[in-house]
């Protein structure tokens, strides 16, 4: 019973090193009968060379090597199955029945992105141009297996856009520098960090806009980070188009009064951002021209501070975002 | 002997008179309405910001259970600033407790967010009225603490 029942808890490789190994150990059997019966009370044997004192005790020896020398050999035939045996059948990281509770920025480092039979990302098109092109407007439904990642701004959009049929990973002073920690409402009651709610579920589209509260560093070092934290986003979310927003315009005089939130910074990070949309297989969302006046400004009406937008300027935004995406295949 | 016991019972009487006066004044606000008072302290002039109501947001932005509250009314910022109000009617004392505790961790956490972001924002932010009274629970940031105040003492809130 105990045989039929390891027998059946058994993987093929072990089966066949079990059936194996019966005619291994009638061999070894055999030899140590021959051994026993050829050799006297005193023998000798040549070894390199030297002549060794061999006695009838030796005959156990050279069995028990012979023994160790098959053990030897067939663990390591056998090894990987015995190896992979060990481990249970049911473990695993990302789609255990009873996950370990841990901490989320740990589960997301540590857990591979969920298997999905979503559609892959859309690919950028052959002439590797990011841009995402101008559609007829997408109703809340469109975002239903979206998730919009942001700063302030995007607090608005999630306050003032009109649309509640995504998820929000949005914060006051997110930036490209602290999004891995930083602590975020999750907008459902809890807090989570972007990474770890990205680790745990899949999405169809991720929409993320940074770049305003990083604004005074360098366009290298901002790029960089970027490139990073899209190549983490994409790693956990291999079947998401990726929407790479361009950073919003600021006001005239924000511009003229401001060392850092000036028009051409803005338009000098919005081409860092193309680059790095082309560069990576990330679509472009222009959301700089549709709500900038001809001057390349946000209009005086739509803000109160030169960067954020009155209340009623959301809903322009979001509609800009309506009617820019990429056909899904 | 006599004079004593006469003694004793002044005194008594004082203590007894003076803790029923304390308690008068202690009494919290009941029936308020509470987007009348809300829209009131928003139109108080304490606000440098575009307010909105958005109350449908509030409770997941605050982590408040929906069970905890019977009414309320939030309006928010346009983010520029972390300008707030938020009025709730708890439903009991006891989840009256735990939306004070929501709306100080709210507080803790725009502290973090605008510390390194709008700094000049941090000490509205610390100056905020967060306060229970009875059901009532608040939580107000405002660019003038006092014209806020002279709106919730006219609906019987006691603002230390």
């Amino acid at each position: 019973m105990i045989l039929a029942s390891n027998l059946a808890s058994c993987g093929p490789p072990e089966i066949l090193s079990f059936f194996i190994q019966i005619p291994l150990a009638y061999l070894i059997s055999k030899t140590y009968n021959q051994i026993k019966r050829s050799m006297g009370p005193i023998s000798f044997c040549h070894f390199r060379g030297m002549k060794m004192k061999y006695s009838r005790s030796g005959n156990y020896i050279l069995v028990v090597l012979v023994c160790i020398v098959l053990v030897v050999v067939s663990a390591a035939i056998f090894g990987g199955g015995a190896k992979k045996s060990e481990v249970p059948q049911n473990t695993s990281l990302a789609g255990s029945e009873n996950p370990v509770v841990t901490s989320p920025a740990l589960t997301a480092a540590a857990t591979a992105p969920p298997k999905t039979s979503a559609p892959a990302a859309t690919p950028l098109p052959n002439n590797g141009k990011p841009d995402v092109p101008e559609m007829k407007k997408a109703d809340d439904d469109f975002f239903s297996d979206s998730v919009f990642i942001g700063n302030s701004l995007v607090d608005g959009l999630y306050l003032y856009g009109g649309v509640s049929t995504c998820d929000w990973l949005s914060g006051t002073g997110l930036s490209i520098y602290n999004i891995a920690a930083q602590k975020l409402s999750d907008k459902h009651g809890g807090t989570c960090t972007v990474m770890s709610t990205l680790g745990a579920k899949q999405y169809g589209k991720v929409y993320i806009l940074l770049g305003i509260n990083e604004i005074g560093s360098s366009i290298d070092s901002f790029s960089k980070s970027y490139g990073e934290i899209l190549s983490k986003i994409r790693a956990l979310q291999p079947s998401a188009d990726i929407y790479v927003m361009s950073l919003t315009p600021v006001s005239a005089y924000k511009s003229a009064h401001s060392p850092y939130f000036t028009r051409n910074n803005v338009k000098a990070f919005n081409k860092a951002l193309y680059k790095l949309c082309a560069d990576g297989g990330y679509w472009y969302l222009d959301d700089y021209t549709p709500l900038a006046d001809k001057d390349g400004y946000l209009p005086s009406s739509a803000t109160a501070d030169g960067v954020h937008f009155v209340t009623s300027y959301y809903p322009v935004w979001m509609d800009v975002i309506r009617t820019h995406y990429v056909a899904r295949t | 002997m006599k004079k004593i016991t006469g003694t004793v019972s002044i005194l008594l009487a004082a203590v007894i008179l003076i803790t029923a006066s304390g308690c008068g004044a202690k009494t919290s606000p009941e029936n308020v309405d509470v987007k009348a008072m809300a829209a009131e302290i928003i139109a108080s002039g304490a606000y440098t910001d575009s307010m909105s109501d958005k109350t449908a947001a509030a409770l997941s932005l605050y982590s408040i259970d929906k069970a905890d509250v019977s009414e309320y009314d939030v309006y928010f910022s346009s983010m520029a600033t972390a300008e707030e109000c938020g009025v709730f009617k708890a439903s009991g004392s006891e989840a009256a407790s735990r939306v004070l505790a929501a709306c100080k961790a709210r507080q803790a956490s725009q502290v973090t967010a605008y510390e390194n972001y709008v700094p000049s924002e941090v000490s509205k932010i610390n100056s905020a009225i967060i306060m229970q009274s009875g059901d009532y629970v608040l939580y107000i940031v405002s660019n003038d603490q006092s014209a806020v105040k002279t709106v919730l003492e006219k609906y019987g809130f006691t603002v230390k």
